[in-house]
């Protein structure tokens, strides 16, 4: 009898749970609604914001946490891998990212990105507007309709705000690069943190470099770099890490058959003084954007 | 010995289903063929001689045995690929329309699909192609696609046998890389599709509960799917454990056992209750995809369940081996290229006879809340699959007996949970997340212990036996009444 009770008295725990969060729900009023999901989110605030290079093999995606909460994937890496890293860096009650950033549709970067917004709740996908004539990109396209989330094609140079923190998409802005390629369309951005800024650069290649230091050479000084096409010596070229001179770079990287990342690119980005972090050896690198820029391995 | 067998029916009838599995296993290492005639040929010699010499009883049994093996050689010579098979035209580009036969095999870099080929352009071409393909566009099961690919034999790959692997699928070619497009669906076998609608809504449940590896465990413990683990996986194989996630006879018993405590509580009659029991098992069989291993499964898990709870079976030896016939009968290949197959049996047999011996032997030791009853069981699960473990993956894990004491109390749990979040996910999704919420704890709970078993340098050691010395250990535990008898004579004798 006793441990029927037991079992009756869990249940019943439950039950009333349920109600009280039914009710909680019930009660607040849209305003009150958004109010409530923002106190949450206060509860979660960190102290800086969080970028986190995941390892996912042989491609590129980066999840990254805003101070005030707000979420941003950078691509999702070649296939489902991308939803055991997310596992590792996201909270177990979170199944929900507010921006999806594509960078160009290389598998390497899109593969994983059905599966995410298959599991996630997606709010806003932001793309850089490249057709493509194969299966997986029209799929792709159908599920970001199924998801009913914003879909934005970035075409001129723009800022997003997150609680102070701010995007500043500077390609595909319109301009003509001398080589046209897939690589050469990724979407490039600056993260500004504080006084600290992230350059993320998608599959960049030597041309889009010297398109940019051209028009904005002022702006790409930047502490962090996800260095461009996983350290391939088609990018990061001399003159264009001169002007980057990052502290940290961060080559995301994988077992692959490219011969990525070059030594040569790897050698050019230590010569500048500053650290270089793989993905592949570090399972994962966690920076976050303080005073110091703390660095650590994704537990 | 020999006459006991020859005056017992049902011995004979077990020494019947041992030649069956003798023909089967030696067929099977040896890999030959021969025509279909000779078969036919042999079974009428044999046949006429059972008649003729049906009063002498040794010879009876001596040609029944023959006539067994007859029937193995067959069975498995009907199981080749036929003449018209589509792996006649390997290193050949084709075209074809074919149904997805299999529920597609989805795994994190892409999905497995077996189908069944309908039109060939070359000709005449039927059986089974396997492919890999890209995670999207999914393809489902029942669904009619026009493939063009070059036809490839499987081959052995190193250590693994692909050939074999793809052969247990009654699959004989795979496709290089495949070009496909969708031209009708729903051309599957009815049940199987309304089974793999709900559990494809169970599955997308899941994936909105938990974030993975959480989420593919729920649902390896729930129907043993278990593609998403990722570096799970290969933790869960150094410390032993991977066999929660398998639908294996385990799983089976425990809702098995939930079962029967809501049963008792409801006051049901045993007899009923057999048949409750028995007709939930089948419905989570069906549920989990019906495929060989999980009726196999389902099969175990009742073999234990009855034979620990509901009374005792006079001889669940013969319904084993029963098992295992009709399992053999329905593909000869698990005999010797399914370790599934053939750790299933051992670990079943371990459990109803090993079970019982170590409990005499400890029986000074009290029950602790349970544990003794978890050591007893795993350390004789251990004991009866070790030679096959180490046959199969060459390797040992030092510390599955405490990894498994300390994780399998709350397996139940889980399961439980899992299943009502899975449920209620369809009712109220809030409170689907709030059960959730309490499985990820027992979920993260066993991946913690999981894990810190796993980092320990001697964790898993590697260490292979040839074929030899397994079969020379389960000699060993069979006879080992006879070995002891045997010895303690010499003994004897020597001390006179």
């Amino acid at each position: 009898m006793k441990k029927v009770f037991i079992i009756l008295v869990i249940i019943l725990v439950i039950v009333l749970t349920g109600l009280f969060v039914f009710k909680i729900k019930n009660n607040f009023s849209e305003e009150a609604k958004a109010k409530e999901t923002k106190e949450e989110v206060k509860i979660a605030i960190m102290t800086a914001t969080e970028l986190n290079f995941l390892d996912i093999g042989q491609g590129d995606s980066t999840f990254i946490e805003f101070k005030n909460g707000e979420q941003i994937l950078v691509d999702c890496g070649k296939d489902a891998k991308v939803l055991e890293e997310l596992g590792r860096v996201m909270d177990f009650r979170d199944k929900s990212i507010d921006y999806l950033i594509v960078t160009h549709p290389d598998n390497d970067h899109y593969g994983g990105c059905i599966d995410v917004l298959e599991r996630f709740e997606i709010a806003n996908v932001i793309y850089n507007g490249q057709q493509k004539n194969e299966d997986f990109y029209n799929e792709f396209l159908d599920y970001i309709e199924k998801e009913n989330a914003n879909f934005k094609i970035i075409k001129t140079e723009e800022k997003l705000d997150f609680g102070g923190d701010t995007i500043d998409f500077i390609f595909p802005d319109g301009g003509v690069v001398s080589n046209p390629s897939d690589n050469n369309s990724s979407i490039v951005f600056i993260l500004e943190s504080g006084d600290k800024k992230a350059l993320f650069t998608g599959d960049m290649e030597e041309e889009l470099e010297a398109y940019l230091i051209a028009k904005f050479s002022d702006k790409l000084d930047v502490d962090i770099l996800k260095v461009g096409h996983h350290g391939s010596d088609s990018s990061s070229s001399q003159n264009f890490v001169d002007i980057v001179s990052p502290f940290y770079s961060v080559i995301p990287v994988g077992k692959n058959k490219y011969g990525h990342p070059s030594l040569r690119v790897i050698r050019r980005l230590e010569r500048l003084g500053g650290e270089v972090l793989r993905t592949d050896l570090l399972h994962g690198v966690k920076i976050l954007m303080d005073e110091n820029l703390s660095m650590s391995q994704i537990q | 010995m020999l006459q006991k067998i020859i005056n017992s029916k049902s011995k004979t009838f077990l020494a019947f289903c041992f030649c069956f599995l003798f023909g089967t296993a030696f067929i099977s290492i040896l890999d030959f063929s021969f025509d279909f005639v000779f078969i036919y040929f042999g079974i009428f010699v044999i046949a006429s001689f059972l008649i003729i010499f049906w009063k002498n009883k040794f010879f009876r049994l001596v040609s029944l045995c023959i006539l067994a093996i007859l029937f193995a050689f067959g069975r498995y010579i009907l199981f080749l690929p036929s003449e018209k098979n589509i792996s006649n035209y390997a290193e050949e580009k084709v075209r074809f329309t074919a149904v997805v036969i299999q529920e597609p095999d989805i795994r994190m870099d892409g999905v497995r699909y077996i189908v069944d080929v309908k039109n060939l352009d070359k000709g005449v071409g039927e059986g089974r192609v396997y492919f890999k393909f890209a995670l999207y566009p999914r393809y489902e099961y029942g669904d009619e696609l026009d493939v063009y690919c070059q036809i490839k034999k499987p081959e052995q790959i190193e250590d693994f046998r692909f050939d074999k692997y793809l052969a247990l699928k009654k699959t004989f070619a795979f496709c290089g890389v495949p070009q496909i497009r969708k031209i009708g669906e729903n051309k599957g076998n009815f049940l199987m599709s309304s089974v793999l609608i709900v559990k494809n809504s169970f599955a997308q449940k899941i994936n909105r509960l938990w974030h993975e590896p959480n989420a593919s465990f729920v649902a390896g413990l729930l129907y043993g799917y278990r593609g998403g683990l990722g570096e799970l996986q290969e933790d869960f194989n150094t410390t032993g454990v991977t066999h929660i996630v398998a639908i294996s006879g385990y799983n089976i018993a425990i809702i098995g056992a939930i079962f029967i405590v809501i049963l008792s509580f409801l006051r049901v009659p045993r007899k009923k209750a057999f048949w409750v029991i028995f007709s939930g098992i089948s419905i989570f069989v069906l549920f989990a995809g019906a495929s060989a291993s999980v009726v196999r499964a389902g099969i175990m898990g009742l073999l234990v369940l009855f034979a620990k709870q509901l009374g005792r079976m006079s001889h669940p030896i013969n319904l084993l081996i029963f098992t295992a016939v009709a399992m053999v009968l329905h593909s000869p290949y698990v005999l010797i290229w399914d370790a599934g197959f053939q750790l299933s049996f051992v670990a079943t047999a371990g459990l109803i006879y090993l079970t019982p011996k170590l409990e005499i032997l400890t029986e000074k030791i009290p029950e602790f809340f349970g544990v003794k009853k978890i050591f007893l069981e795993t350390l004789s699960a251990i004991i009866a699959t070790l030679p096959l473990v180490l046959y199969h993956f060459g390797r040992f894990s030092v510390v599955a007996l405490p990894t498994n004491i300390l994780i399998l109390w709350i397996i139940p749990f889980i399961m439980l949970m899992g299943f009502l979040s899975v449920v209620s996910a369809f009712i109220f999704f809030p409170l689907a997340q709030l059960l959730s919420w309490i499985t990820w704890f027992a979920l993260e709970y066993v991946i913690l212990i999981v894990k810190w078993f796993a980092d320990f340098s001697f964790a898993s050691i590697n260490l292979s036996v040839p074929a030899v010395a397994v079969v020379l250990f389960y000699m060993c535990l069979i006879f080992y009444k006879q070995i002891y008898n045997f010895l303690e004579v010499k003994w004897l004798k020597f001390r006179i």
